[in-house]
């Protein structure tokens, strides 16, 4: 199983890679005012608006720095009603995949009810190395929010 | 990552081991033994991740944006690849499957008693002797040269390897400008006024960059080629 590799912090995080459409460049990404913690904005991916959320400032608070290893991931986020739409996160130091199986990975031990996204760990060379699921970067509510309001920006 | 100060985009702060003592270098680092290129080395793949750390360029935030805002270009069915080259005055494309390798042009060795004619010798090509054809010869082109272009075309020149369902022919052209993706639209019919022999093997024609190509029917001239063999 492959695994893209990005930083939060000063740690490693890997996202299934099976769940990225594409790994884009950084570009420049619209604001939305009063926006849920975390998210970006809204940026034109081939004609169509695709919300984006910066993984940086969702769990730390702090935007993503603008570097060449910044990367915009395109991942398939579960919409509520069985189908799939684009996300895009902005992560940092985005530049290398793994490959390991979906066993090696064991429960962190730590639940933190304010993320989770975060899966279980496994050890590497890099350091320990979190899983981050895809489908729960966001509460239901937020993500239903987000699509609708990139549809609304379309319109407008 | 505990430092928030960018590193900027020098290559002086960088140690290039790779240039010194790896394999552009004199190939000293013990390392070598163990990783046999410097690519599979962390040391190289970790130059690279600093060098990634950069500031972005300037302008490359609005680059992006305005790429993947396009919309996606739609191929239409039957898109494909072209070569396209240039033979005397004459712009021609091949399919672009056909072709193996383009290489700098070398000796060709003439052959006994084939002075003339569409087999011009045999070059070496990466140690296998190649036939190589011309295609001038067999389209009926006049070989003269462009006037005006006489020095600088002759660093133009290159070998193209061509292969098809087993044979592989070498021919020279005076000049490839690339591959060229064509959609069908874009090919239209050769004129009859088209001098019979180069009408004969041209499928089709390619306006492009005001000149116009001749698409050549690659089956058709690869029999001929053969045949001129035997």
């Amino acid at each position: 199983m492959l695994f893209i590799l990005f930083q939060l912090g000063g740690d490693c995080y890997a996202l299934d890679a099976a769940q990225v459409a594409e790994v884009l460049p950084l570009v420049q990404v619209k604001k939305i005012p009063r926006a849920p913690v975390g998210v970006a904005g809204v940026f034109t991916y081939h004609g169509a608006p695709v919300p984006v959320l910066d993984l940086s400032e969702l769990a730390l608070g702090r935007p993503a720095r603008e570097r060449l290893s910044t990367r915009l991931l395109l991942v398939y986020y579960p919409d509520g009603a069985g189908g799939r739409r684009l996300l895009g996160l902005i992560a940092e130091k985005a530049t290398e995949t793994m490959r390991r199986e979906p066993g090696d990975f064991t429960a962190s031990g730590v639940r933190g009810d304010g993320a989770p996204y975060l899966g279980p760990v496994v050890d590497d060379v890099r350091g320990l190395i979190q899983w981050v699921e895809v489908g729960k970067l966001l509460p239901a509510t937020v993500s239903e929010a987000l699509f609708r309001q990139a549809e609304e920006e379309n319109a407008g | 990552m505990s430092n928030d100060t960018a590193t900027p985009f020098t290559r002086a702060g960088l140690n290039d081991c790779w240039n010194k003592i790896g394999v552009h270098g004199d190939g000293s680092c013990p390392e070598l033994e163990r990783h046999v290129h410097c690519r599979n080395c962390p040391v190289y793949s970790a130059s690279a991740a600093k060098l990634l750390d950069a500031e972005l360029p300037a302008g490359h935030l609005a680059e992006w944006t305005g790429h993947f805002a396009a919309a996606p270009r739609v191929e239409e069915a039957g898109t494909r690849s072209v070569v396209i080259f240039r033979i005397g005055a004459e712009w021609l494309a091949l399919p672009a499957t056909v072709f193996d390798e383009v290489a700098t042009l070398r000796a060709v060795h003439t052959l006994p008693h084939r002075r003339g004619g569409v087999v011009l010798g045999l070059a070496n090509v990466r140690g296998t002797l190649l036939v190589c054809v011309s295609l001038g010869e067999v389209l009926g082109l006049e070989m003269t040269a462009v006037p005006g272009r006489g020095n600088e075309q002759a660093g133009h020149r290159r070998l193209l390897v061509i292969s098809r369902e087993g044979s592989r022919l070498v021919f020279p052209a005076d000049e490839i400008h690339g591959i060229h993706r064509c959609q069908p639209r874009e090919l239209k019919e050769v004129p009859a006024t088209v001098a019979k022999a180069t009408a004969t093997y041209t499928k089709a024609v390619l306006a492009w960059r005001g000149r116009t190509v001749g698409c050549l029917d690659d089956q058709l001239l690869f029999y001929t080629l053969n045949r001129s063999l035997s």
